[in-house]
């Protein structure tokens, strides 16, 4: 596909914090959750010419990280020593994280209207309970973390988190009954 | 522990003991549905890590998180002290003076105010010390360093800058009031500004920020948080006010020997121990009485020796 590196750029730009938040979250890891990001985008970049013109760039860009984060943890899971440092729960955490990576399928998230329903969703909320739930979804911090920065108690934190996530499954319950649908399948 | 919805995200998010998670692994392994709804909750999960930002546009958040290099820090903290003694080795300047640096310590159960040679305040909380020199160090700047919690009140100077050095990063100061809180021991590290401008730069030098009034920077879970200021009642210590929210028992009672001077001994069971409390206590009203009134509110006995110098807390 023909693409210029302004396009590129901002595209690098646009998905660069969720798709390293997503990675974080499966590989427990900062630094190499960037690194991945990035070797996932020239991947594409170095690919881009043998691509049809109608590719979803953020489908093929989320798709080669999601593989690079599978390569990574299989790597984790076959090693010896590591396993060894580990206790019993970490290692069945890395083994529901590799399984459900497997079972992640990129373009899900970009059918359905995902963002509409997110957006109006978060729309809806008090001023309090979005800038608590921004804090833990955005920036990723722990109830202690969060109750520390906004003088709230801790339950405090945890009614506003549970409140969001209540609200959220419910506005995405069709969504997420496709996607086990989708599971059957494959 | 109760196997609910939110117990699934800190899961993911790694928030669980090793006992939780022990606990909610037994629980998925107990059926196919089960597991599966731990599956159909990992995907919910994984959508809204994935949602762009918009999603959550919020203008008025104050917090950022700071890259910060933990591991790299223990190393370079290491590397620092023995770049400090090569120095001290090797140059001797300062010893020509014969000027020694002045430690000032504010014993447990009282605090204390240090007027520094630039005219500058300091009042040091119980169990705090702080160390200073009498000369500007080179480049002119003025140095303490801090171990647990301080108020300053630094004279302006704006071509002599002052410095606070912790276990954790410097402080760097024009003329200007703030807290600090740099207790290695219990991996505590906050600092909250009330007037003027300080930056904070962590030893490697990666990470710095500059705080503006009633911001405050404090230690989370192996990062630095840039929040603000929302209760005050916290820094009312160096009006002797023991001040606390949603603390729990076993950090008060760590708290309480510093303010007092007395060693307890907390001999309670771990309920009782990560039970939170919020409150307030003079400490001139000793205590004894700080004890009784914590009691009201958590089953627990006391005694003291009959020194009257250790106290033991049973259930």
């Amino acid at each position: 596909m023909q693409l210029d590196s302004k396009t590129f750029n901002s595209l690098f730009t646009d998905y660069r914090s969720r798709y390293v938040r997503f990675a974080v979250s499966y590989l427990k890891d900062d630094f190499l959750a960037e690194d991945l990001y990035v070797e996932s985008m020239m991947t594409f970049w170095q690919n881009r010419e043998s691509l049809p013109q109608d590719t979803n760039v953020p489908a093929y860009v989320l798709r080669t990280l999601r593989n690079k984060c599978i390569d990574y943890l299989r790597r984790c899971r076959l090693n010896q020593d590591y396993c060894d440092s580990k206790g019993k729960a970490e290692i069945w955490d890395l083994d529901f994280r590799i399984s459900s990576l497997e079972k992640f399928v990129p373009e899900n998230v970009f059918k359905h209207e995902i963002e509409k329903v997110l957006r109006d969703t978060l729309a809806g909320l008090s001023d309090e309970s979005r800038r608590v739930f921004t804090m833990s979804r955005r920036y990723g911090l722990s109830v202690k973390e969060i109750a520390a920065v906004t003088g709230l108690t801790e339950k405090g934190v945890e009614y506003h988190i549970t409140k969001v996530n209540k609200l959220l499954r419910v506005q995405l319950k069709d969504y997420l009954a496709a996607l086990a649908f989708v599971y059957l399948f494959f | 522990m109760e196997i609910n919805r939110d117990i699934f995200f800190k899961f993911f998010n790694g928030e669980l003991s090793e006992n939780e998670s022990i606990e909610l692994i037994s629980w998925a392994e107990k059926s196919q549905d089960n597991y599966a709804m731990l599956e159909k909750e990992r995907q919910l999960f994984d959508l809204l890590n994935l949602a762009p930002e918009e999603c959550f546009a919020e203008p008025e958040v104050k917090v950022r998180r700071l890259t910060f290099v933990w591991k790299a820090l223990s190393v370079a903290a290491g590397v620092a002290a023995l770049i400090a003694a090569a120095l001290f080795l090797r140059t001797p300047d300062k010893s020509q003076y014969m000027v020694a640096d002045t430690v000032v310590t504010a014993p447990a159960g009282s605090r204390s105010l240090v007027n520094l040679p630039d005219g500058t305040q300091v009042w040091l909380n119980a169990g705090s010390s702080m160390t200073y020199s009498a000369l500007p160090g080179k480049d002119g700047k003025r140095e303490v360093s801090l171990e647990g919690q301080a108020r300053f009140d630094v004279s302006k100077d704006e071509a002599h800058p002052f410095v606070v050095h912790t276990y954790l990063a410097d402080i760097e100061v024009l003329g200007t009031s703030f807290d600090v809180i740099a207790d290695k021991d219990r991996g505590l590290f906050e600092t909250a500004l009330f007037t003027g401008k300080v930056s904070i730069t962590t030893p490697d030098g990666k990470t710095s920020c500059v705080l503006s009034p009633s911001q405050k920077v404090i230690l989370g879970d192996k990062k630095l948080l840039l929040g603000s200021i929302e209760n005050y009642d916290i820094y009312n210590w160096i009006d002797g006010l023991y001040c606390f929210r949603d603390r729990p028992f076993s950090q008060i009672i760590l708290d309480m020997e510093k303010y007092f001077g007395t060693q307890i001994d907390c001999q309670v069971a771990s309920a009782v121990a990560d039970e939170k409390l919020t409150g307030k206590f003079r400490v001139s009203d000793g205590l004894d009485f700080a004890l009784k009134v914590l009691q009201i509110s958590l089953d627990f006995n006391y005694t003291f020796d009959e020194s009257n110098e250790s106290v033991i807390i049973t259930d």
